[in-house]
């Protein structure tokens, strides 16, 4: 297929956490608000005056100090994340905002505050207590919360306008970016694909890391690109995978898995679409507000709700989006150390193999990773034998 | 038994009869390669009859419990691999006990006996309602609770059983025998569970994936207590404990933050949530007087606790040791208003009044009055006695001590619901380690509070959440480095594999000598070789 016109720009931008777009907003007088965690309603960082910033650390092969501060027996994605505050990677933020879940990220998430981390004196963390269970009662809980731990604070500090007005502006936004990347994915469905996993995890990794309204423009005209772009004549790929689990921010993942044979068709994983490209709907009578804390309330599929109701609808929401996007398998993966999505991931496997509260099976491929690519060989190597294997049962006829 | 002089042991008379002095060559009475002794410890005349005595005791209670039915119980040994750590609950006993003398063997003696009573009471109620040994009319009036969810609020539904399911099945194993807690472990690593994952959900789900845990009741209350480890072996114990979806399960859930104020109403929402679930559930209406007057009863404990509390910050008279101090109040808070504990914490409060009136000193060759901190091991429990007994370390309180002690307004029911659900978010092994780095720093003040001139904080190597915040507080105890001696004891808090607890002994032995410069009080416990032992 003939290269997307602005692919290697959003490479570019995924470089670094400041990237040009993230300069350019700050050189407005704008506000970056940085998060680590797909509880925080990106859209609520991204009101006028504002942008928010979800933290990678894009490169970070070595997290010395955090492994100070933290132990090697710590999450890498959090290690990595505050190892790039210490080398003055987010310099530019205003404001983290947090959450007490996991504890390993709000550890690092303490850090910044208590290292001093950023030099700003305005600049302060607050975490929000997020509710477990699920109900029209803990809609409001989570507005409350959202309201005393993230609109409170900015309004307090830096004046920031959380107007009802304001807000919606802001979910007008978000609504369309989140059109016109779920367009993108919808291209996925096809049989042979006009978009590789790997280019759709880099537009929605930019989605989330970029100020939306100088992204918007940019993955517009990739859009209308991808409606005439010619695919390859047959497909490039050996078996379509759907890739669940926890943080994935670094797009080599998805390459090396393409390379490997397969294409990843969904992905639903912390920084994927599945869930967090949905569009928000403001019920008549409702505040934005409200609509924002019931949005992420009901679509976020952390493993961390408890109950059997969650936990049986994550696994069908999984095995529905496979089936709808024509995932032959699924890649379940963890990041090392991840107490959530170590536990989800055996789960997922056995119920999902067994067909267990799910209508049917699938084949999973179980891994453990780093947070970047350190082990690619390995991880190679177990994605080939799955794609093989995937092909081999689509000889028996197994799916 | 090693060949040591009796001289050398007994310098005089005396010291046989009260089988008292700094070294009690612990270590010269174990068979070799364990910690089982070879013949039981010399205390004096008067507390080793005193000790047998209770020794005896709780063979009866263990006698007792087999009589309430022979063929079910041999059945329920069968069934469960877990049960047979039970046998060796005497052992366990004289490892919480080691080197007690006077009054604080009488102490740790009641407290022992609060426990044991309860646990065979536990076993009975879940042994006779278990449906795979047969449904009873005790089966479907049984409810599971997790392990770390307290069962404050059944007292509002009298006439209804209830257990902590994981306590007796999986978390009380290694105290009995260390390697009860490496098998359910590798159960769950077969699974496809990471290793590296926090021990105590890891045995719990072994168990889950052995089948083994007892069939009772209709429903479930799964907790996200104490932490992300616990929460989500909730999550993979689903199939098993609901068994297959055909009990009703609920999510009992605290807050994170439970001191915030702005998470207050969570919490309190979540206790009447977990009422109404049980009310649907039974089909009967939750009994506010019945509740209230066991709130009471909890109160009258914890206020002797808090009692105590003061005796042990003030004086040396440090009526119950750091494994027994611990687990009396862990267990208590668990199984909220209790006869056994309200029986026994009474008299030892008597006696620690007693002992603080008669000025007697329990800790006399205490050399350093420590607060332990962080989640401690509990195949190595006994580490806390080893800390006296060979280095003269008297642990004065435990972090885990220090949970659940507010005592509730039963005055209304408003506020007797929102100091319950305060309650509810003390727990044991979370009270200081979520909720923000300030409750970890606590360590600081409480080591003022209960004057202690040093912090021995343990290090769980499979924590995360104490992983997480390791920098903190090494750069804190640098900072207070001049107000304490700081000396970390390492444990994989069920898994003895990890860390054995003789490298847990080294870890102590080498600061005490390298950084204190000091001398074993009882050189034959410095090293030993307790690897085959239990």
């Amino acid at each position: 297929m003939r290269d997307l016109k602005h692919m290697i720009e959003f490479e570019e931008l995924l470089r670094s956490a400041n990237n040009e777009m993230v300069k350019a907003a700050c050189a407005e007088g704008r506000l970056a608000l940085a998060y680590n965690c797909s509880h925080i309603p990106e859209v609520l960082l991204d009101v006028p005056g504002c942008f928010g910033v979800r933290l990678r650390a894009p490169g970070c092969v070595s997290p010395d100090m955090a492994t100070y501060y933290m132990t090697n027996r710590s999450c890498p994605y959090s290690k990595s994340i505050l190892e790039r505050a210490f080398e003055g990677g987010y310099n530019f933020i205003a404001a983290l905002l947090g959450q007490e879940c996991c504890t390993t990220m709000n550890r690092m998430e303490q850090y910044f505050d208590y290292c001093e981390l950023i030099p700003n004196e305005k600049f302060f963390v607050s975490c929000l207590d997020m509710p477990i269970n699920r109900s029209e009662w803990h809609e409001g809980y989570y507005e409350r919360q959202l309201r005393q731990k993230v609109v409170e604070p900015l309004e307090r500090v830096y004046g920031v306008d959380f107007s009802d007005a304001a807000l919606t502006a802001a979910i007008e936004q978000h609504n369309e970016l989140c059109r016109v990347i779920n367009a993108m994915g919808e291209l996925r469905k096809a049989e042979n694909p006009v978009i590789t996993g790997y280019e759709f995890a880099v537009m929605q990794l930019c989605s989330l890391t970029c100020p939306k309204d100088k992204l918007l423009p940019l993955l517009r005209e990739t859009l209308e690109e991808l409606k005439t772009r010619e695919p390859e004549p047959k497909p490039w790929f050996r078996a379509r995978v759907m890739v669940v689990g926890s943080e994935i921010d670094d797009p080599e993942f998805t390459k090396m898995l393409e390379m490997a044979g397969a294409i990843v068709v969904a992905d639903r994983y912390c920084f994927g679409t599945m869930p967090g490209r949905e569009e928000i709907e403001v019920g008549e009578g409702e505040t934005p507000l409200h609509a924002i804390a019931r949005n992420y309330l009901w679509n976020n599929h952390c493993p961390r709700a408890m109950g059997p109701q969650a936990l049986i609808e994550r696994k069908n929401y999984v095995y529905q989006k496979a089936k709808e996007f024509g995932a032959e398998g699924l890649i379940v993966e963890s990041m090392k150390f991840c107490e959530y999505w170590g536990y989800e991931r055996a789960q997922d496997a056995m119920w999902l193999t067994e067909g267990y509260e799910v209508p049917g099976t699938l084949p999973v491929c179980q891994i453990e990773r780093d947070y970047t690519t350190a082990a690619a060989g390995q991880l190679r190597t177990r994605f080939q034998a799955f794609v093989e294997s995937l092909e081999i049962k689509r000889i028996q006829g197994a799916i | 038994m090693k060949k040591r002089p009796f001289k050398e042991r007994y310098p005089t008379l005396k010291s046989f009869l009260k089988g008292d002095g700094p070294c009690h060559y612990i270590g010269d009475r174990y068979i070799e390669g364990t910690n089982i002794y070879d013949r039981r410890e010399w205390r004096g005349v008067v507390d080793t009859a005193y000790d047998f005595g209770w020794w005896l005791a709780t063979w009866l209670k263990m006698g007792a419990f087999a009589a309430k039915n022979p063929v079910r119980i041999l059945r329920a040994f069968w069934r469960y691999r877990w049960l047979s750590a039970y046998l060796a609950a005497p052992h366990m006993v004289d490892k919480w006990i080691a080197g007690d003398r006077g009054l604080m063997l009488r102490c740790d003696r009641h407290a022992l006996n609060a426990m044991i009573s309860d646990t065979v009471d536990i076993l009975w109620t879940m042994i006779r309602a278990d449906r795979k040994l047969g449904k009873t009319k005790y089966t479907d009036k049984t409810v599971a609770f997790d392990y770390t969810l307290p069962r404050h609020i059944m007292l509002g539904f009298p006439g209804w059983d209830s257990v902590n399911i994981n306590q007796q099945c999986a978390f009380m194993l290694p105290l009995m025998i260390k390697q009860m807690g490496a098998y359910y472990i590798d159960q769950s690593v077969s699974v496809g569970i990471p290793q590296d994952m926090c021990t105590l959900p890891l045995v719990e789900v072994g168990v889950a994936v052995e089948h083994e845990y007892p069939d009772l009741g209709n429903f479930w209350l799964c907790t996200n207590n104490p932490c992300d480890a616990n929460m989500m072996d909730n999550a993979v114990m689903y199939r098993e404990l609901s068994d297959n979806g055909r009990k009703a399960v609920h999510a009992f859930v605290t807050p994170l933050m439970y001191d915030d104020p702005t998470t207050k109403e969570l919490g309190v929402h979540e206790v009447c949530e977990a009422i109404k679930f049980v009310e649907e559930q039974t089909g009967e209406k939750f009994n506010w007087d019945a509740f209230r007057d066991g709130i009471e009863r909890v109160n009258q404990v914890t206020r002797e606790e808090l009692e105590r509390w003061d005796i042990y910050a003030t004086t040396n008279t440090i009526g119950m040791n750091g494994v027994c101090q611990g687990f009396f109040s862990i267990y208590f808070y668990q199984q909220s208003a209790n006869k056994h504990f309200e029986r026994e914490s009474a008299k030892i409060l008597k006696l620690f009044n007693k002992g603080v009136e008669k000025g007697i000193n329990t800790i006399p060759y205490a050399r350093h009055r420590a607060v332990m901190w962080s989640c401690g091991s509990t195949y190595n429990c006994q580490v806390a006695n080893w800390l006296y007994t060979c280095w003269g370390i008297a642990p004065i309180i435990n972090m885990d001590s220090l949970t659940g002690h507010n005592l509730v307004d039963t005055e209304d029911m408003d506020t007797m619901l929102s100091d319950v659900a305060d309650w509810y978010g003390r727990t044991p092994m979370r009270t200081h380690t979520v909720g923000g780095n300030r409750h970890i720093l606590q360590v600081f003040e409480t080591a003022r509070k209960f004057n202690c001139d040093m912090i021995v904080m343990y290090d769980d190597i499979g924590c995360k959440g104490m992983a997480g915040c390791q920098g903190l507080i090494e750069e804190e105890f640098r900072r207070h480095s001049d107000e304490f001696k700081i000396c970390w004891l390492p444990h994989a808090l069920m898994d003895y594999r990890t860390v054995p607890p003789a490298e847990a002994r080294k870890a102590v032995n080498d600061y005490m000598r390298t950084v204190l410069g000091e001398e074993p009080l009882d050189p034959t416990l410095e090293v030993f070789d307790d690897d085959a032992g239990w």
